[in-house]
């Protein structure tokens, strides 16, 4: 299967190219065209208890879009929000996504969801996160644009901009710098991350749009 | 990591990092060898690090992976699995025995300080949230003295008509009227709070039961006049009635229901916002009842306000002692709604103990002439009496000399139901 990633990084969107025997799982609604050839069937996002734990949990939908095509045809696959869309493949490795974050994969791609603890909470990316595993591409979303960063020793990451990380990978909270500069400098409180591993960031948090939306409404 | 493949006793589930790898990572089988570590991806490709070429570390999200490095940080194998370090420690005889006690004992180091850090901040947390209670509370009770008195007369007219609904008929027996107001006319000079204009209702229910409301209004339920032994003891009723009013107790009962919101609308000094809230919640039966402190606050002030205005308190005792002897004549709302008369009992006799002496002079009526003036006003105007049903509609209609001939058990038993 052929896919490429169009219109980066505002608009983002999937282009896939499916021949027989191709498929693609992608999340509920981010169907935006597709031929005429290509068959849509609709299924719990795994199991019923686990689709139900995505959706709470993981932002997730209830249920996924398994395309499939018997000959040929083309799919394009968007997110409900302006951003980018990053596709990795997994080798038999795992990567956490942040919740609401995934948006498409090949069907070797096992999707888990997972205890993200308090750190990952306080961080503002969820109680929950999504674990991805096996073998094949996965396609994510994010707010803003996406860019990926080898890490060996320590990083800092703002609250809110962390889209994905590698289990290699241990976050920890901290202040931006100490008690005064930490709350009246804007930043409060930032993820520490530790590597060796890859993370993924988004040049725009969500929240921060709502924040600053909020204080325009009144 | 291929999950769910079966592995051997010395093969373990982990990842390789290498440049020469597509991509840089890849899931991996690790094997233990006799003189290093070797991993096998899924692709086939092969990797070695030696035991003695092998810097371990200790990380990852868990904070349990262990990671096998080249010294050049060119090549990284890292694995999950828990048996894995012990299984190093034997298979490398003795060259990682140390490195792996070391991140091991800094691993568990770690966690200690993660936990310890966790549940201090959540004994922080929590300390925060008691103390952001009561700060509000005390906070509430402060802003509560400040509000001016007008304001709980709104909520009490507010909340009349529907108290009234639900209790029964007002008697307008103006003789009647008078001789009760006439105590509290006498009490009112003496409260805690000026300017309060206190205005007595008697209502036509043989409920043992009185009742005040915000800004003054006090109803006297004709149960209550018929099972007091003295005027004085119904002055003693009166007093606690009035001093919950300049107490302000209506208002802190108020804040604690709805809590917050209520705060910073005295805050604010939104009167309309706090005399909506404040009749809803007055409408509410269940939720006019006193703590327990708030009862014993009122005994004492009752008692503190006949004392000055020379009317025995000793009366205010007798009361007391009196209550579960209404209780067992099934007149059960006044007691449900005050519990505890023994506590109460002490408290007010200690106030009596240390209270200056005075003289004191008598009520000058008595309750029998006020049950007559009572009893006339019944016999006078036989009429249908508008009751309510239990979703308060006006829509039922009983006559009211049926009323005087119910069975006080079974009548009581009802109205066990109406709280104050």
């Amino acid at each position: 299967m052929e896919a490429e990633v169009r219109d980066k990084p505002a608009f983002a969107n999937i282009r896939a190219e499916l021949k027989a025997g191709d498929s693609i799982i992608a999340e509920s609604d981010a169907m935006a065209s597709m031929s005429s050839t290509i068959e849509m069937s609709t299924r719990w996002n795994g199991g019923f208890l686990s689709a139900v734990a995505r959706k709470l949990f993981g932002g997730e939908s209830l249920f996924v879009n398994e395309f499939t095509t018997s000959s040929s045809g083309e799919l394009v696959l968007t997110q409900p929000f302006p951003g980018d869309i990053e596709c990795i493949e997994l080798k038999g490795t795992t990567m956490f996504l942040q919740p609401g974050a995934f948006l498409a994969c090949e069907p070797g791609v096992k999707l888990g969801l997972g205890w993200a603890g308090i750190a990952s909470f306080v961080g503002r990316e969820g109680l929950f996160r999504l674990k991805v595993s096996g073998h094949g591409r996965i396609w994510f979303g994010a707010y803003g644009g996406i860019f990926a960063r080898e890490i060996d020793s320590e990083f800092v990451v703002d609250t809110g901009h962390l889209v994905a990380y590698e289990p290699t990978i241990s976050l920890r909270m901290g202040m931006a710098g100490g008690i005064f500069s930490s709350f009246f400098g804007g930043e409060g409180l930032v993820t520490r991350v530790k590597g060796p591993g890859r993370i993924y960031m988004q040049s725009r948090a969500m929240s921060g749009l709502a924040a600053w939306t909020n204080s325009h409404l009144w | 990591m291929f999950e769910g493949d079966l592995l051997d006793d010395d093969e373990f589930p982990g990842g390789v990092f290498s440049d020469e790898i597509d991509g840089g990572r890849a899931g991996a089988h690790l094997r233990l060898g006799d003189r290093g570590l070797s991993a096998r991806t899924s692709d086939g490709q092969e990797f070695f690090i030696g035991y003695s070429d092998c810097d371990l570390e200790l990380g990852g999200d868990s904070g349990r992976m262990v990671f096998c490095r080249t010294s050049d940080r060119s090549l990284t194998f890292f694995c999950e699995d828990r048996r894995f370090p012990e299984a190093l420690k034997r298979a490398a005889v003795g060259e990682l025995f140390e490195q792996v006690d070391t991140i091991l004992a800094a691993g568990n180091r770690q966690r200690w300080v993660s936990r310890l850090g966790l549940w201090m901040t959540l004994a922080v947390a929590v300390v925060a949230l008691i103390g952001g209670y009561f700060g509000i509370v005390a906070f509430a009770r402060v802003a509560i003295k400040s509000v001016p008195i007008v304001v709980d007369q709104k909520i009490g007219e507010a909340a009349l008509p529907a108290v009234l609904s639900e209790f029964g008929k007002e008697i307008k027996s103006p003789e009647a009227i008078d001789a009760v107001q006439g105590i509290v006319d006498r009490l009112a000079p003496h409260a805690a709070v000026r300017g309060v204009n206190y205005h007595v209702l008697i209502v036509d229910s043989n409920v043992v039961n009185a009742l005040a409301l915000p800004g003054g209004t006090i109803l006297v339920f004709r149960g209550l006049i018929d099972e007091m032994d003295s005027t004085e003891q119904l002055s003693a009723v009166l007093a606690h009635e009035m001093s919950h009013v300049t107490l302000r107790h209506h208002l802190t009962q108020i804040a604690r229901s709805v809590g917050i919101v209520a705060a910073v609308n005295i805050v604010i000094g939104d009167v309309g916002g706090i005399v909506a809230i404040g009749s809803e919640v007055l409408q509410n039966a269940a939720l006019n009842n006193y703590s327990q402190v708030q009862e014993t606050e009122a005994d004492l002030e009752g008692a503190r306000m006949m004392h000055e205005a020379g009317i025995n308190p000793q009366a205010m005792i007798q009361m007391l002692g009196n209550l579960p002897d209404a209780h067992l004549h099934g007149a059960l709302s006044w007691l449900s709604t005050h519990p505890n008369s023994d506590e109460r009992i002490k408290s007010v006799q200690q106030f009596l103990d240390d209270a200056a002496p005075r003289k004191y002079s008598p009520v000058d009526f008595r309750l029998e002439e006020l049950r007559e003036l009572l009893g006339e006003d019944q016999s006078e105007e036989p009429k249908d009496v508008e009751a309510t049903d239990d979703n308060g509609d006006n829509n039922v209609t009983i006559d009211q000399t049926s009323v005087n001939v119910l069975d006080p058990e079974t009548d009581a038993e009802d109205e066990v139901e109406l709280q104050n």
